[in-house]
């Protein structure tokens, strides 16, 4: 630990990564808040994968037609907002469609993803880093867009609290109510895109769903309502994605796995102990 | 009563696919009735509560609700779901519950002022449900929940309550609690209630729809005091005539007439 806060000072990228898992979670504990209580873990799942193909548009374009300022990030904001839109379409106006196009997403943007990487010389080896997160290429120009996503999403938050919470708890009342359910909905689906986008360095577009939906599920049992829900989750995915660096920068392994596996044992943990209080009282 | 009706039922039919599911659905619910929609399960109540509220459009005739479609009136309208379809662990508190009721009558953007939050104090008032307004809704006792979604249904001060099955699975003592309760209400606002239950609701109900496929009214008749205590009734017995036949189209003259 004393070693870790060493290297901390020593070093500008691990202060970078910390501060990139730090933000990462304030954003994924608060939308994850509403993915989990609104049970759309599959949604996210098809967004994080969709992601893949922005970014791999966004390094082709980049080092194959020389647009130096279009990043790897920006491709993922990009593909992430527009399966947003399409799953929140489907939803609308599809019927039983929606569950076709969540996986055909998925799966279309990875193969997008991999195409150009593929075509992209050079670039190979990147593939690996997008799927599993490498949390200490975080660069500040990618913090301060870390910092503008938290913005965004914290003020949307703050803003439709109220709507966002009964969409999500009962959407057919909450229409008769004269809210616009389909729009609020579409809006939660892009919070959750931008949320994503934040997580991608930190444990990669396959890992994802773990750090969205673990650290809520943990503090789940814990809270009475959906702002207690968001604090306590993005308190302890703070924790964890820290907790995690310093792990795997002590025992030299990738971040992203040693942090996921993290949340999971925490999440077991926690719901044993829990069990075991209910057996008690 | 010279009022225009509360409710207005033309000529509906609606299906699923090709599959009909109401028929020639004809009636009026006037104001500060307290009608009973009774019927076998699968014979499309839910399905007409949901015409009502303009959750599903008819296939063909018309539904008004206070003279306008149900998509324009239906802020006027208080509703109340099945509980099953909620989930139980979901992280909200009665007063967050309630408070969904005044979405439609405050701004979309920012936090429920104060006023939203007394009229939902005063619609859990009325529930007698006020002492619960700080408790997660997953701890609630059935009954408890019901009163709950009852004063989330009040909050937005409708003038006619929808309720889909408010009784179902709950014990007897509570049904007659919440029977009293739904009575009271009725003094003020017309209610139009879904039910599995024809026994206990026509203590208090003065008019039961039979919905199967088609609707059929029932006479709801007053029985003369003295052959209700030949039943032993804490209450006035009211009489309800069920002798159409369900698998067929209902007789000539089936519906009741003033």
């Amino acid at each position: 630990m004393i070693e870790f806060l060493d290297a901390l000072g020593r070093h500008a990228f691990l202060r970078h990564a910390l501060l990139a898992g730090v933000l990462a979670s304030i954003a994924s504990g608060v939308v994850g808040t509403y993915v989990v209580t609104r049970r759309i873990t599959g949604i996210a799942g098809s967004l994080a994968h969709a992601v893949l193909g922005g970014m791999g548009l966004a390094i082709w374009l980049r080092t194959v037609h020389g647009w130096p300022w279009l990043t790897p990030l920006h491709g993922a904001v990009f593909a992430a907002l527009l399966g947003a839109v399409i799953i929140g379409v489907a939803r609308t106006r599809g019927g039983d469609r929606e569950d076709t196009v969540i996986s055909a997403l998925w799966a279309v943007g990875m193969a997008v993803g991999v195409l150009f990487l593929f075509l992209t010389p050079g670039y190979k080896a990147d593939l690996m880093t997008y799927l599993f997160g490498n949390i200490v290429m975080v660069d500040p120009e990618t913090l301060r867009l870390l910092l503008l996503l938290d913005g965004v999403i914290l003020l949307v938050v703050a803003l439709f609290y109220d709507p966002l919470l009964a969409v999500c708890y009962d959407e057919e009342f909450a229409r008769l109510r004269g809210v616009r359910t389909d729009a609020v909905f579409t809006l939660l689906l892009l919070l959750v895109a931008l949320t994503i986008v934040t997580l991608i360095y930190v444990v990669g577009v396959v890992l994802v769903i773990a750090l969205i939906s673990l650290p809520v599920s943990t503090v789940g049992r814990f809270s009475r309502r959906l702002w207690q829900m968001m604090l306590l989750a993005a308190a302890l995915s703070s924790v964890l994605t820290t907790a995690g660096l310093a792990l795997a920068y002590a025992a030299d392994l990738p971040a992203g796995a040693v942090t996921i596996l993290l949340a999971a044992l925490v999440y077991v943990l926690a719901s044993a102990a829990a069990a075991a209080l209910r057996r008690r009282a | 009563m010279s009022a225009a009706p509360a409710i207005r039922v033309r000529d509906l039919d609606f299906a699923y696919g090709r599959q009909p599911v109401l028929q020639d659905v004809h009636f009026d619910v006037n104001v500060l009735d307290f009608v009973s929609v009774i019927g076998p399960n699968g014979g499309g109540k839910s399905t007409l509560l949901k015409l009502l509220l303009g959750l599903l459009s008819p296939r063909r005739g018309t539904v008004e609700v206070f003279g306008g479609p149900p998509s324009k009136t239906r802020l006027k309208l208080g509703y109340m779901p099945q509980r099953v379809e909620l989930d139980p662990r979901f992280p909200v508190t009665v007063m967050d519950v309630t408070l969904m009721g005044r979405l439609g009558l405050r701004p979309t953007l920012g936090p429920y002022r104060r006023r939203d939050r007394a009229a939902a104090l005063a619609a859990l008032e009325a529930t007698g449900a006020a002492d619960l307004r700080d408790r997660p809704f997953s701890e609630l006792s059935g009954g408890q929940r019901q009163k709950v979604l009852i004063a989330r249904a009040l909050a937005g001060e409708p003038e006619i309550l929808l309720l889909d099955e408010p009784t179902a699975s709950l014990d007897p003592a509570v049904q007659d609690d919440l029977y009293a309760l739904l009575n009271r209400l009725n003094a003020t606002r017309t209610i139009l209630m879904v039910s599995h239950d024809v026994s206990m609701v026509s203590r208090f109900v003065n008019r039961v729809l039979c919905v199967n496929r088609t609707c059929v009214e029932h006479c709801v008749t007053e029985i003369p005091r003295e052959l209700s205590l030949l039943f032993d009734a804490r209450e006035d017995l009211r009489l309800v005539r069920h002798d159409h036949d369900h698998t067929n189209h209902p007789p000539a003259g089936g519906a009741c007439h003033d």
